[in-house]
């Protein structure tokens, strides 16, 4: 294959021409895993799609047989807990690493569902008291069910809400459900979180999350 | 017939050009029918607001999905063509999601929607927006890409008409370049309240002494508060309005903020055919497009939302002299003073609605 090219005078030979047919042969490409091949006018263009990284982040959600195990992270230096346990276990009391039911009557009528952090502050908006991992179907509702405004996005009520008790949440995860049932995960928290609350009155707030 | 010695080396050459060799991240296999090619790199994360462009053969022009991407925990939507004309759809909706797909285990990004990237910036041009910016590491970047090099930059014209060069580059001979160079931006936007405050003093020889101010809200503007676009060059917003605005009593504070998420740059394949004015070349599926994300992680986005009470004791001078009747003319001659305190208070107030994305 190397020798194909010929001088002037030297006719060409069957074994050049099939050498050349050889070479063009050898440059036709095939689709392999990853690979798109999109055939234009002027040649191909290729497209290799990389599979996601797997990346252990905190507040990673992974559902299975409709309960979601999260990663632990820490908002305000503090591991939320689910059912009074920690996110990842208690070592001292030998409790499992907890997990959250997906309720079903919690996706909205988008069918979207969140995980929250659903945080309480103290009575002097300081500190936190408690952190506790939530499924919501609505981030602003107090009891978290549908507010029926939630639809693609919420209208004036976009920013982290004030609650009763002193409770806001940061959502960790969006779950949308597909009309044949499959819920998909999309993480929205990847770091640890800090909260601050700036008082309004005794019983509101505004409330802000930020990267810690 | 009969093939020249010339015709022949040039198609032998033409067929090696064709050879294709494993670059970075790709496996070749070579089999009797040919070379089957896979993708063998390291898988990469898709961060929020990655942007993902392809070519959309069906509409003839570019496209670009996002990976979904929060605020404040919210859906961000983008502006779809559909059935029913242009619709908001949220970056994280599928089309498994309104279609009934049977045996659909996986859903798979490619589904989601996408913005069309409908017109470009050609920073090449001499008074393209996007000229200035093409200098240091991002040209060095370029241009080792083989990018021609770009027209000087020149002022708008003075009043003598002619223009003044501001950057010269010499082109170099040794390795000049010939490809083109688009670009376009995604950017997104959040709404929120904005203000308008205007000042109105009164000739004071023909309507009295009398200052008005006004100051008006403005609503959001958008029924979904945040939101994708594609356009040609993102310019940054004037900074918020000072206290010169409001000397002049003119102030007038945006109701949207936007933030630059991503540039979408297309290089043209080697010896473009045609030279082009300052529209640019219209870009097809040869053109290779290299991204530049500017964001990484879901944002948070908050209102200063800060109407600063005024407090304020207009002056007064009560004596009681004249039976009172000297305090009313106290009172009207002091009128005008407490006005001007009043506006001035006003100015110095800056309560101001203004918006920050953050992370």
């Amino acid at each position: 294959m190397d020798n194909l090219e010929v001088t002037t005078g030297e006719g060409w030979s069957r074994t050049k021409h099939n050498g050349l047919l050889r070479l063009c042969r050898s440059n036709r490409i095939f689709p392999g895993p990853g690979i798109k091949l999109h055939t234009v006018e002027k040649g191909v263009i290729i497209s290799a799609d990389f599979p996601p990284a797997v990346w252990e982040h905190c507040w990673q959600v992974s559902l299975v047989d409709g309960m979601a195990t999260i990663i632990p992270g820490f908002v305000n230096g503090r591991i939320p807990t689910i059912s009074g346990v920690p996110l990842g276990g208690d070592e001292e009391t030998k409790k499992p690493d907890p997990k959250l039911r997906i309720i079903d009557r919690l996706f909205n009528a988008h069918r979207m569902s969140w995980i929250c952090i659903e945080v309480t502050c103290t009575e002097d908006w300081s500190a936190l008291e408690k952190a506790e991992m939530v499924q919501v179907a609505d981030i602003s509702t107090d009891d978290g069910s549908d507010g029926g405004g939630s639809a693609k996005t919420d209208l004036g009520s976009m920013q982290y809400p004030s609650l009763s008790k002193r409770r806001s949440r940061y959502p960790v995860a969006l779950l949308r459900k597909s009309k044949v049932g499959d819920v998909r995960v999309i993480d929205i928290a990847h770091f640890a979180v800090r909260h601050v609350a700036k008082k309004i009155s005794d019983t509101e707030a505004r409330h802000f999350f930020q990267l810690a | 017939m009969k093939l020249s010695a010339r015709n022949w080396n040039e198609s032998v050459s033409l067929a090696r050009r064709g050879q294709i060799f494993a670059g970075r991240n790709v496996r070749m296999q070579r089999t009797h029918m040919g070379q089957c090619v896979s993708a063998s790199g390291p898988s990469e994360f898709k961060h929020p607001w990655q942007l993902q462009p392809f070519w959309n053969a069906e509409l003839n022009v570019w496209c670009c999905r996002v990976v979904p991407g929060f605020v404040n925990g919210r859906d961000v939507v983008m502006a779809m063509d559909g059935k029913d004309g242009s619709e908001d759809v949220p970056l994280t909706a599928t089309t498994m999601d309104e279609n009934q797909v049977e045996d659909a285990p996986t859903f798979e990004d490619a589904d989601g929607p996408y913005l069309q990237m409908g017109s470009w910036d050609y920073p090449l041009a001499a008074r393209s927006p996007g000229r200035a910016a093409l200098t240091g590491s991002l040209w060095s970047f370029f241009k080792a890409l083989g990018v021609r090099e770009p027209e000087a930059m020149t002022s708008p014209m003075d009043e003598t008409g002619s223009t003044k060069t501001i950057v010269h580059y010499t082109p170099e001979s040794a390795n000049p370049g010939t490809k083109e160079l688009l670009s376009a931006d995604v950017v997104l936007t959040g709404d929120h309240v904005g203000r308008r405050m205007e000042t109105i003093i009164s000739d004071p020889l023909s309507t009295g002494q009398t200052v008005a101010n006004y100051v008006a809200i403005i609503p959001q503007i958008s029924r979904y508060p945040f939101r994708l676009n594609a356009m040609p060059r993102f310019i940054q917003q004037s900074a918020a309005p000072d206290l010169l605005d409001g000397v002049l009593g003119s102030v007038v504070e945006s109701n949207c903020e936007s933030l630059l998420i991503g540039r979408l740059w297309l290089l043209s394949p080697d010896h473009p055919d045609e030279m082009y004015g300052d529209e640019g070349p219209s870009p097809d599926e040869t053109w290779q497009p290299l991204v530049q994300n500017f964001v990484f992680w879901n944002l948070s986005f908050g209102a200063q939302d800060n109407i600063q009470r005024l407090d304020y004791a207009p002056l007064t001078l009560q004596t009681g002299l004249a039976g009172g009747i000297a305090d009313s003319i106290f009172a009207s001659m002091l009128a005008p003073i407490n006005d001007a305190n009043q506006l001035s208070l006003q100015i110095l107030n800056r309560s101001q609605f203004k918006a920050f994305f953050w992370s």
